[in-house]
């Protein structure tokens, strides 16, 4: 029947300070979970998408071989035919939007003085800007010329610039092992500096034209690295990858196809722990709204004890009663859940938008996996509306009962006197 | 056969060693359509007693036997089943619900009788009377508004009404489920002389015209002239119990002149 739902709802408004007081403690611990866990997932996003834009790429097609001595960064396990294979990728997967060669390889950097051992990658220079962000990263110079440029030209990272204190227009000294098993070393010019934090997966990058120069005309093409419209959802993202993945894999089973998740696959498994940290969250302050609700409900008690008494004279059993104050609860729990989640959808909506600029929010502060040019946007999560309200509902539930079961609990005859 | 009769009623209360003889051996026939008041100084048990008669409390030795029903030994899931379908009260405050309105007070004891009787036929089942529908609640708590004169006030809410319509509307409460009896502790001591007068006017109208049987204690010697039987507590017993010959309201001060005691078995 509508009428303990009716004596229950209006009493929560007839109390509206007391209620609100309550339903803004649930509003914003159930906003702060949904708001919280949303950035988490834009920064997981974030690192995902670093990983995506600058190395990883959304599939990554290599040799078995080479993905077997994947640490020693071989030049003998090239992919033969690279731009047959690269034809067959788009056929195989049609989410590609386009796919570009890289080949790395070990060399020392030098300033003459001090030297470092480095990772570096020899690229198309078109083909790369139109595959990975590298190209647009560049924070002083400029990115590799297209063919028919000045020859010995490198893009290096912001990191090994300040290691061998490089800057735009120096010269570095490049030495390492050829395809012919020989050393070579030479000079380059410093055309730009790359700033990609840790997701840069080399620290100096050359074109294929001086790439061949250095190392030999037969300079294989150690992978090939596509790229697909970024999804709005790191999930749905992930399993485009994975299918794009299964598909090339199956029309080239010879070389070795991999999707984000693969690279992603430690990053993924933190995840994880970090979720557990937003529990906590949204558990402290559903403690503390509970204990709102006791009190509330309480308090409803003690102010209607000789309502309960009539209620009680007039045969309502102790079961409504306490159904009735349980109710209390419930409807105060529904509206500061939903608040809650309207609070948090609001920013949510917000942070998806607009996004946070992460260099604005952290000036100069290094960042480790993320971009310090990124742009975190929150990720829609719609499991944690509904987690957040049934979280809200379930505290009020349980937060209601005590003090509901007290009001059952009382002698009618002791209701009627209470004065 | 009594509507209610009460023989070697007692109800004690312990404290520690304190022993309280609240009602003290009471003996008591009441008959249907009764208009009957108990006095008695404070303390002397007449909220025990009528907190008895309404199943709120039970006797700590002695027997009920309300309409040929032995109320003793049952639990008291069946005494508030029996309460919800045979007997109504009257506070001394009021007790309106305040979120509802004037109406919906009116229909709560029909509410709660009708969702008693929707959950189980079981439960309440002696006493069981036919389900009535949201439209016939309505109109039979708006029929009993208009008997206590309050018929424009259905949509009000109780803080919009004065001392003595809040007691009419509790009087249309406690008679629109046709009771066994209503018991009113105390019905006009919240009251000024007049609204009392009123108030007992309109009890003592509905129980001539609709055969009603009221209960009710009271303190106002106004007051109780206007009943028709008087029984006297003192300490837990019956001290006297007349009744009045005279049935009309209006001839108050002389009300009592005429009085006969009452046999006690
Ligand atoms: N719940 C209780 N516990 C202990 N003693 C009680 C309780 N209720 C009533 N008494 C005692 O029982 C006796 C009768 O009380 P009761 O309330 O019936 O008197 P009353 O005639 O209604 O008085 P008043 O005119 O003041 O309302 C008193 O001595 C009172 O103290
Ligand atoms: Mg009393």
């Amino acid at each position: 029947m509508g009428t303990l739902w009716k004596i229950a709802l209006r009493n929560v408004f007839r109390h509206g300070r007391r209620t609100a007081i309550t339903a803004i403690v649930m509003m914003v611990g159930i906003g702060t979970y949904i708001v919280y866990d949303s950035i988490l997932g834009g920064m997981d996003r974030l690192a995902i998408d670093g990983m995506v834009r600058y190395s990883a790429s959304w599939l990554k097609v290599r040799t078995p071989a080479y993905v077997a001595d994947e640490t020693g960064t071989p030049l003998d396990h090239g992919i033969p035919d690279p731009a047959g294979t690269a034809a067959a990728m788009r056929r195989a997967a049609p989410a590609i939007k386009a796919v570009t060669p890289r080949s790395l390889f070990v060399g020392q950097a030098s300033n003459y003085i001090d030297a470092e051992p480095i990772l570096c990658a020899v690229v198309d220079p078109e083909g790369d800007a139109k595959v990975f962000d590298l190209a647009s990263s560049i924070s002083s110079g400029s990115w590799l010329a297209p063919s028919g440029g000045p020859p010995n030209q490198v893009v290096i990272s912001a990191t090994l610039a300040k290691d061998l204190g490089l800057k735009v227009g120096g010269t570095v000294i490049l030495s390492a092992r050829t395809v012919y098993d020989t050393e070579n070393a030479d000079e380059f010019t410093v055309a730009g500096i790359a700033d990609g934090g840790l997701n840069l997966p080399a620290s100096l990058y050359m074109s294929y034209a001086d790439g061949k120069t250095f190392l030999g005309d037969s300079l294989p093409v150690t992978e090939l690295d596509a790229s697909s419209p970024r999804a709005p959802n790191l999930e749905d993202e992930l399993a485009a990858s994975a299918a794009g993945a299964k598909a090339v894999g199956s029309a080239l089973p010879s070389l070795d196809a991999q999707p984000i998740g693969e690279f992603a696959k430690d990053y993924l498994a933190l995840k994880d722990s970090k979720q557990k940290g937003s529990f906590m969250i949204v558990f402290v302050i559903l403690l503390i709204a509970a204990v709102g609700i006791v009190n509330t409900i309480l308090m409803s008690v003690y102010s209607r004890v000789r309502e309960i008494g009539v209620l009680r004279a007039y045969g309502m059993t102790a079961v409504d009663i306490k159904k009735l104050f349980v109710r209390e609860g419930l409807i105060i729990g529904a509206i500061g859940s939903l608040a809650g989640l309207l609070l948090g959808g609001g920013f949510v909506a917000w942070l998806h938008g607009t996004g946070l600029r992460l260099a604005s929010l952290f000036n100069g502060l290094d960042l480790g996996a993320f971009p310090a040019n990124g742009v975190l946007y929150a990720e829609w999560r719609p499991a944690d509306f509904v987690i957040g309200l049934a979280f809200g509902l379930v505290a009020a539930w349980l937060a209601a009962r005590s003090p509901a079961k007290r009001a059952a609990r009382m002698e009618p005859t002791d209701a009627l006197r209470f004065v | 056969m009594a509507m209610l009769e009460l023989s070697k009623v007692a109800r004690v209360y312990r404290k520690g060693d304190n022993e309280v003889r609240a009602l003290d051996g009471v003996d008591l026939f009441i008959e249907a359509g009764e208009f009957l008041a108990i006095v008695g100084p404070s303390g002397s048990g007449k909220t025990t007693m009528l907190n008895i008669l309404g199943c709120l409390d039970s006797p700590s030795s002695g027997t009920i036997v309300y309409d040929g029903t032995d109320l003793h030994g049952l639990d008291e899931k069946a005494l508030s089943a029996y309460r919800r379908d045979r007997i109504s009260f009257v506070f001394q405050s009021y007790n309106l619900i305040p979120v509802l309105t004037v109406r919906e007070n009116v229909e709560l004891p029909l509410v709660i009788e009708a969702r008693a009787r929707g959950r189980s036929s079981k439960d309440g089942a002696p006493f069981a009377t036919k389900t009535r529908s949201d439209a016939e609640i309505k109109a039979l708590a708006l029929e009993m508004l208009e008997a206590v004169g309050l018929g424009g006030k259905a949509d009000r809410f109780p803080r919009e009404l004065s001392g003595g319509q809040e007691q009419r509307v509790a009087i249309a409460r406690a008679l629109v489920k046709k009771p066994l009896v209503v018991l009113a502790d105390e019905p006009t001591a919240n009251l000024d002389s007049r609204t009392a007068g009123e108030i007992l006017d309109l009890m003592r109208d509905i129980n001539e015209k609709k055969g009603a049987t009221f209960i009710f204690s009271t303190h106002d010697h106004m007051v109780m002239e206007r009943a028709r039987r008087i029984v006297t507590l003192h300490d837990g017993q019956i001290a006297s119990d007349t009744t009045s010959r005279i049935a009309t309201a209006d001839s108050a001060p002389g009300g009592i002149s005429d009085t006969t005691s009452h046999g006690r078995s």
